[in-house]
């Protein structure tokens, strides 16, 4: 039952993932069948492994001034497939969509700063080594007082959905009392804040920082704020792709023994 | 999927409350624009048939997501920068507000139609009786364009119970706007959404199996 | 004949655009008379009747209801028209009530009486229309005839004192013309002042006080009914009459 149903959404879903994809390198014909090629078919070289992924999440993914899918993911993929010598073809497709293409295996993974969430492993998702560490904070109004989470009590505070800033929020919202609204989109989120119907927003540290520096717009981060932090991973769900996961973990460790991981990291963040 | 019913079964169902009030709190003041801006549109003044004329197209004109990111932002903007700073304008607020103006229109046209539908002769029967235009609007005109105007409106309410999943663009926590929170946060999109769907369906064949009995009842009454 | 004059129309003039229906029409109409309209379709009967209660609005000239100057903006129009009665040519019954609620309606609605005495009155005129039995019924349930009498009982229910029939006969079936012609000849004798628009000359002959005939906008000719009907002198009469009769 579950398989039909996943099958039949998945017909609808290839059409839109068509129509959307942003090819970058392999042929479309590696598409069709790779949800069925299982481990012992697919020798490490010539699979090709689609990894889906946001479209806008800075500094993760975006696309730049001169119009380049770039982004920390992007990076780290391109240096870990080097490094592991294994081919992908990486697709730009927004949060929702990556997720629902993994989940009907029009992907094999995800990889757009999706963080790992009990929830997620107990639906079934299989997650790699955590390649980065997000914390997470808030940002207020420019002219705002606010400086501790007990300022927010009684105000509401805008999230974007599914985001570890969503669930710093949530975690701190009956302590300190305040309500959360969702929204889709950052732009929109901050907007809320910046009109006054939010007092604050959550999202990660990094992606905050880097948002309002690039677009200068009115709002400032708190000090001492700051979430544990999460870590970002890739993911798979079908554990056929077990193999990917493992390629990715030994890349990944490589890539941070020899530099190439810090000089990203240097290059999106500094 | 029973996964998600069992932890955010509650959740939704909720949400589900929020987008029926979000849809019954705009079809009423819809229900009061339409009235209005109908009338507006079938009396004998030019200047009136403008007014209303400009209002439908005004807002057919415009879809409802913009309509909805203009009140949630625009309008506090505007308004802050009239002076007023510690101006605040809720989802909820801005929600109905975009809702009823963009319902509105449509049950204007709907209202127009409804009025126009019925036969002149019962307008000039009752104003030769010596009842003013309202009276002979409200007493003689009205109760037989309703019964043409039955069939739409309750399509106009379903498309608008519909339509408030639009207004999760602007955070309000209705049924569309939650089951993104919970897909993303179980990641389980397919299931989530085809939940989501079910329950909105069934409040629309439970609404509209209401609204048929209801219609009925009133052309039995001829 | 030298009663009150109730209607005073002078210099009447009524256009749709660029089309002028009625050009310059003056007539008074006194207590007690009935006045029968005569004359060919588009001629502007319909169109000079509808403006004595101001159904349509006069492009020209003045008319006096009781006294009440239908063209000034400050006449109370809502209360001049309690007191004239109108007759349609399609009835106009209004069709979501019952012929009660027909005729309780404005008397009602206008504070005119309470639903009790319209009711009463309601009933002593179905009882002189003959259709007492049909109060609870709807107008779907009726026939053309019973439908017209429902029609002059309603207008009759406000107490008017002048009355005006638009074509009352013309939509009926033959067999239903009596039946109504029977229920305005009665209010004729009563001594109601009517102004009736009709194709019926032998409405016009038995019932008439005057008989004015038009044709293009214009009053061609008028008289009692032996003058216009029996000895008519203008051609454009003549004609008419030779195609009517």
């Amino acid at each position: 039952m579950k398989k039909m149903l996943a099958t039949l959404m998945a017909l609808g879903l290839a059409l839109s993932l068509a129509a959307c994809s942003t090819s970058s390198g392999s042929s479309a014909a590696a598409n069709s069948n790779n949800s069925s090629a299982t481990s012992d078919t697919a020798s490490g070289s010539d699979k090709v492994w689609l990894v889906a992924t946001d479209t806008v999440f800075v500094p993760f993914e975006y696309t730049d001034e001169q119009g380049n899918f770039v982004g920390i993911d992007v990076d780290i993929l391109a240096a870990i497939a080097e490094d592991q010598g294994f081919q992908y073809e990486m697709n730009s497709i927004g949060w929702d969509g990556a997720v629902a293409a993994v989940q009907t295996g029009q992907a094999d993974a995800i990889m757009a700063g999706a963080s790992i969430k009990q929830e997620r492993i107990e639906s079934g998702w299989i997650f790699s080594d955590g390649y980065y560490t997000a914390t997470q904070t808030i940002a207020v109004p420019e002219d705002s007082d606010i400086a501790s989470f007990e300022d927010l009590r009684g105000t509401s505070v805008a999230v974007k959905n599914g985001t570890a800033g969503a669930d710093y929020a949530e975690s701190l919202k009956d302590e300190y009392g305040f309500t959360i609204t969702y929204f889709d989109d950052s732009p929109t989120m901050y907007q809320d804040v910046i009109i006054g119907n939010s007092s604050a927003c959550f999202e990660d540290t990094p992606v905050m920082l880097a948002y309002i520096k690039q677009k200068g717009i009115a709002l400032k981060v708190p000090e001492g704020l700051e979430s544990e932090g999460s870590p970002y991973a890739l993911a798979i769900m079908n554990e056929d792709n077990q193999e990917f996961l493992d390629l990715f973990n030994a890349g990944l460790a490589n890539i941070k023994a020899n530099g190439t991981y810090d000089e990203i990291i240097a290059k999106y963040l500094e | 999927m029973l996964r998600i019913i069992q932890i955010y079964g509650t959740m939704m169902v909720a949400a589900m409350g929020q987008t029926l009030l979000l849809a019954l709190l705009s079809l009423f003041f819809a229900c009061l624009l339409g009235l209005f801006f109908g009338l507006l549109s079938t009396v004998r003044n030019r200047a009136c048939n403008i007014i209303g004329a400009v209002y439908v197209d005004a807002i057919r004109g415009w879809p409802l997501i913009v309509l909805a990111y203009f009140v949630y932002f625009g309008i506090p903007m505007l308004i802050q920068g009239l002076g007023f700073k510690s101006f605040r304008m809720d989802s909820l607020q801005a929600g109905v507000i975009a809702l009823s103006l963009n319902c509105g229109a449509y049950m204007a046209e709907i209202i127009r139609a409804g009025i126009q539908s019925v036969d002149k002769g019962q307008m000039e029967a009752a104003r030769s009786l010596g009842l003013s235009y309202g009276k002979s609007m409200f007493k003689v005109v009205l109760p037989q364009a309703i019964r043409t105007m039955i069939p739409s409106i309750i399509n106009q309410f379903i498309i608008t119970l519909k339509d408030t999943s639009i207004l999760s663009v602007i955070g309000f926590p209705e049924l569309t706007n939650t089951t993104k929170n919970v897909s993303a946060n179980v990641g389980l999109p397919m299931q989530a959404w085809l939940l989501c769907g079910l329950m909105y369906m069934v409040v629309i064949i439970i609404l509209s199996k209401a609204s048929k009995n209801i219609e009925r009842r009133i052309n039995r009454g001829r | 004949m030298a009663g009150n004059v109730k209607i005073h129309v002078s210099n009447l003039v009524k256009r749709f655009g660029d089309l002028e229906v009625l050009k310059d029409i003056s007539m008074d109409v006194t207590e007690g008379e009935v006045v029968v309209l005569l004359g060919p379709s588009g001629s502007g009967k319909s169109t000079f009747l509808r403006c004595l209660n101001r159904l349509e609005t006069p492009s020209g000239g003045q008319i006096l209801i009781d006294g009440h100057d239908m063209t000034d903006k400050h006449t109370d129009l809502n209360k001049v028209r309690e007191n004239i009665g109108m007759v349609f040519q399609h009835f106009n019954l209004f069709n979501h009530l019952t012929v009660m609620q027909n005729l309780t309606l404005a008397p009602v609605e206008t504070k005119k009486a309470t639903r009790a005495e319209a009711e009463a009155t309601g009933r002593k005129y179905l009882e002189k229309v003959g259709l007492l039995d049909k109060a609870n019924a709807y107008p779907s349930q009726l026939s053309g005839g019973q439908k017209q009498r429902v029609a002059i009982a309603r207008a009759l229910c406000m107490h008017p004192d002048i009355m005006l029939f638009d074509e009352p006969t013309s939509a009926l079936d033959p067999e239903m013309v009596g039946e109504v012609l029977s229920v305005m000849q009665q209010l004729a004798r009563d001594g109601m002042t009517m102004v009736v628009v009709t194709h019926e000359i032998g409405f016009a002959r038995e019932v008439a006080s005057r008989v004015v005939f038009m044709d293009g906008g214009y009053i061609v000719e008028q008289g009692t009914p032996e003058e216009v009907i029996l000895h008519p002198k203008e051609p454009r009469t003549i004609d008419f009459l030779s195609k009517v009769l």
